[in-house]
């Protein structure tokens, strides 16, 4: 029984924390204000053709 | 902001190569840029935005990684990237702009690889590769270098299309590597390969079979089992052969 709760929780914490899943297209967002970025880039698709390691960071 | 020192060496390492850092907080401007840019010194791309809402995650820090489509092809921690997994990630990745100050007699080649016409890059840069100026010599290296990974890159994506005998996504590859490197043999051999698919029968069943595939898959789900079981046997005997059957395979398979 507690195996069963721990796994439904895992389960549960899986897709709550990345409702983004594998093959998913990354939904396109416009930069309000950007720093070092791509010359020109203005949105989250002006990256296309390359490679990019999205992450969401907060101060702590 | 722990993990800044991190993602500025892969930055350092790979942005070059393709790979962007693109870190996105909702916080004030003015905090971003004092605390992160000026404060934590990042070199990495920084962003504001409130993507809260289209990126859910518990933990923060939280990233994906988007291939050149824009596709998720990894989720999880920051400090979890490493070498190896970048390494793969940009192996067959088409280079991209070149950003870098290169010695004059380069910046002809430079520029037209920047516009996408790489035959005429590679014809400019050719004579500097035996330049007696050490710094000509090494510039015209280091472009030459781009030119043939992007020649590369074209080519591997080729390749992968004609295993997989997906000819509907390969001729326009084809055409435009026919385009981009004109003038060379490189260019002409796509441009015939391009001509030999779109008159070819596989080309044509594969062209039908993309538009059907189209229509008939997202009808599926609205059909009972035996019904869906019955489109799927026939798309896979009208369209042997092609990607979609083996799609229609798949759903098949799962039916049952």
């Amino acid at each position: 029984m507690k195996t069963m709760f721990l796994a439904a929780c895992l389960a549960l914490y899986a897709t709550t924390l990345a409702a983004m899943d594998k093959g998913e297209e990354a939904p396109n967002f416009k930069f309000e204000a950007s720093w070092n970025t791509l010359p020109g880039a203005k949105q989250l698709t002006d990256y296309r053709g390359r490679i990019v390691f999205l992450e969401i960071w907060k101060i702590h | 902001m722990r993990g800044v020192p991190h993602l500025n060496e892969l930055n350092k390492k790979y942005r070059e190569r393709g790979f962007e850092i693109v870190a996105v907080s909702s916080e004030a401007a003015g905090t971003i840029e004092d605390k992160m840019v000026k404060g934590a010194s990042a070199s990495f791309g920084v962003v504001k935005a409130d993507i809260a809402a289209l990126y859910q995650t518990n933990g923060i820090p939280h990233g994906w990684v988007l291939d050149a489509e824009g596709k998720c092809i990894w989720e999880g921690h920051p400090a979890q990237l490493n070498d190896a997994q970048i390494e793969e990630w940009i192996k067959d990745l088409a280079p991209g702009k070149i950003t870098r100050e290169v010695q004059k007699p380069l910046k002809a080649s430079v520029e037209a690889y920047n516009k996408g016409q790489f035959g005429k890059a590679f014809e400019a840069v050719a004579e500097h590769l035996t330049s007696e100026d050490a710094k000509v010599k090494a510039d015209a290296e280091y472009v030459n270098g781009v030119i043939e990974k992007r020649k590369a890159a074209g080519e591997a994506k080729a390749k992968k299309l004609r295993d997989a005998g997906d000819l509907v996504k390969l001729l326009p590859v084809l055409e435009e590597e026919a385009k981009g490197w004109e003038g060379s043999e490189y260019g002409k051999a796509c441009g015939d390969e391009a001509k030999t698919v779109k008159a070819s029968k596989e080309y044509k069943l594969c062209a039908k079979a993309a538009d059907a595939w189209a229509k008939l898959e997202p009808k599926l789900n609205d059909l009972a089992d035996d019904k869906a079981a019955k489109a799927l046997e026939k798309f896979i005997k009208d369209f042997a052969g092609t990607p979609q059957a083996k799609l229609a395979e798949e759903r098949l398979k799962d039916l049952k």
